[in-house]
């Protein structure tokens, strides 16, 4: 039984090293010495010259980035968080005439491709002087991500006995209360998962960041890395090392929680 | 005076309820709805009402019906990008899937190192595609990347202009989106095959059933529902799929790689035809809809349950 089983990494080792080689060549070539480049690419370094790193970091202006990232980031999660758990609860715990067409309007909401609504949203930005802003890119992100967050809470809300809550009633709870002192610490594990998806979505997100986001002061890690490759367009050292800096804050998160980031990304989509 | 304490009671009562059933749930789903109506079904019906103008994003836009969707009938842009994001779509609904299926059959039945596999493999679909997809432009760069190694190995004939090449840029391209995507896929399959009845295969092995027979006639039924969701996922994936394209060709060689969104995304924001783009997006979102609507009548029918 045990031999006969082995057979089966061979294939699995297959996929992984297919899975993780154009990885490692990114990690290798930010650190390789660009001399070493031009005549053996796909080679592991000679000498590990940190000094790639450094200079994308100043010469893409990664300070910045990072900041705004993190700015957005922050914004986003805590909007989402507030008005998902929000609407979760309503959706889980009270019944109301209408709830079953809230659901399948988020549904919808949630498969709308971003193309059907991309055009307008760019006028209407430049309208409300959004366009251009850090404030105005949060309040798209948050939207986008609000209908999955929406599921994911209210599968795990609607998990949390009624029999609780309504004792907290009895004991004179009124409903923000219980949503404030009851919910949300029992669903943290949850939260926590949206607050992690939502920090990676944000951070990785590309295709509104590049059409909302023109001023270079405050474009996003990941607009500022297209920004920045196209600049030094066949310089692959630089583009390999400002890659790496943009790749690792995320490979470092999931590292420690990819359980969390595994089971939410899945569990979310089965849901929706 | 007692009447019209009943009457206040009552009116209390009637206040609670009205709380407690209408106001109430509103009120928590009002930050969502406003988001929600501002950023995405607001806009929506935007498109649709901009796809009937001849809008340049100044000016007031003229409305002149579906003219729109008449010169959608004869830009032959329009038809190469379509003609490419079926041909996506076939490659999405083929390839990944039954490759991920087969990873994930093997995955489940190893015990020792199974979340590692599944961490490795899951890795490439949470890093950011702007910078995966540099690492995969630069493979394909025809002087620095695969080429040279191809040569080193014997493999010169192999060689190509991966992403110049107007006959191989999209399958290219599409490679790379599958090396992005298969984790995803590798890890639904898993948590549907961990939730199938074991019971099940057991008797089957008693009756004298080969693996294969196993898989098919045992395994496989159960795995309907997330095939089902799989092959909607993909679907409605693969019409807006942007961002490898975007990034790697721009939709080039040509419009060799061009796709309905980046066509889209190209009239909107560089050749300042919102109108017109309007149209292109009505015809990916007709598409998700149609998509939808036929999964749901599936599902009601109970064919996946």
């Amino acid at each position: 039984m045990r031999t006969w089983l082995q057979w089966r990494h061979i294939p699995l080792l297959v996929m992984s090293v297919f899975t993780i080689s154009p990885l490692i060549l990114l990690f290798s070539n930010s650190l390789k010495p660009r001399e070493q480049f031009r005549s053996d690419p796909f080679g592991l370094p000679n000498e590990l010259v940190f000094q790639n790193i450094i200079d994308a970091w100043v010469r893409a202006d990664y300070g910045r980035a990072f900041m705004n990232s993190a700015i957005v980031g922050v914004f986003t999660i805590v909007i989402i968080v507030i008005s998902a758990s929000l609407a979760a609860y309503a959706l889980a715990k009270v019944k109301f005439r209408g709830s079953n067409i809230v659901m399948g309007l988020l549904l919808f909401i949630m498969s709308v491709p971003l193309g059907l609504f991309l055009v307008p949203l760019f006028f209407i930005w430049q309208r409300l002087e959004l366009m251009d802003t850090l404030q105005g890119i949060i309040l798209i992100y948050a939207s986008i991500f609000l209908p999955f967050n929406i599921f994911f809470l209210r599968s795990y809300f609607v998990s949390i006995p009624n029999e609780l809550l309504d004792s907290a009633r009895v004991d004179g709870c009124n409903e923000f209360r219980i949503i404030a002192s009851i919910i949300f610490p029992l669903a943290m594990p949850a939260i926590l998962t949206v607050t992690l998806l939502a920090g990676l979505w944000s951070w990785n997100e590309f295709f509104f960041a590049n059409a909302f986001l023109q001023s270079q002061e405050i474009k996003t890690v990941a607009t500022r890395y297209i920004l920045f490759t196209g600049r030094f367009s066949s310089d692959w050292t630089m583009i390999s090392a400002a890659g790496m800096i943009t790749v690792v804050p995320v490979i470092l998160a999931y590292v420690f929680l990819q359980r969390r980031f595994i089971e939410g990304i899945t569990e979310g989509s089965l849901k929706g | 005076m007692k009447s019209i304490a009943d009457n206040n009671t009552l009116k209390s009562s009637n206040h609670k309820v009205m709380w407690k059933q209408i106001l109430f749930p509103w009120l928590l789903l009002s930050p969502s709805i406003i988001l929600l109506v501002l950023v995405i079904s607001g806009p929506v019906i935007g498109t649709i009402a901009l796809s009937m103008t001849d809008w340049t994003g100044i000016g007031k836009p003229n409305f002149i019906g579906f003219d729109n969707f008449a010169r959608l009938a004869t830009d032959s842009v329009f038809y190469a990008s379509l003609f490419n994001t079926m041909k996506w779509m076939m490659l999405f609904l083929t390839i990944p899937i039954i490759l991920s299926l087969v990873i994930a059959v093997l995955l489940s039945k190893v015990t020792r190192g199974q979340m590692v596999y599944r961490a490795i493999v899951f890795l490439p679909y949470i890093i950011s595609t702007v910078v995966t997809a540099k690492i995969w432009q630069w493979i394909y760069n025809p002087y620095v990347g695969i080429n040279l190694l191809l040569e080193k190995w014997g493999l010169g004939f192999l060689t190509r202009l991966w992403l110049g090449d107007e006959h191989i840029t999209l399958y290219a391209v599409a490679f790379a989106d599958i090396w992005h995507s298969l984790g995803f896929y590798i890890v639904l399959f898993l948590v549907a095959l961990h939730q199938t009845d074991k019971t099940l295969e057991e008797a089957g092995k008693v009756e004298g059933a080969n693996s294969f027979q196993t898989f098919w006639h045992i395994i496989l039924p159960q795995l309907r529902p997330t095939l089902v969701l799989i092959l909607m996922l993909t679907m409605i994936w693969s019409f807006a799929a942007f961002d490898y394209v975007y990034i790697m060709t721009q939709g080039g060689p040509g419009h060799a790689s061009e796709m309905l969104a980046t066509y889209m995304y190209k009239l909107a924001i560089y050749t300042y035809e919102p109108g017109y783009a309007s149209a292109v997006a009505m015809t990916m979102g007709l598409f998700s809809f149609i998509v939808i609507i036929g999964f749901g009548y599936i599902k009601k029918k109970g064919w996946d349950v």
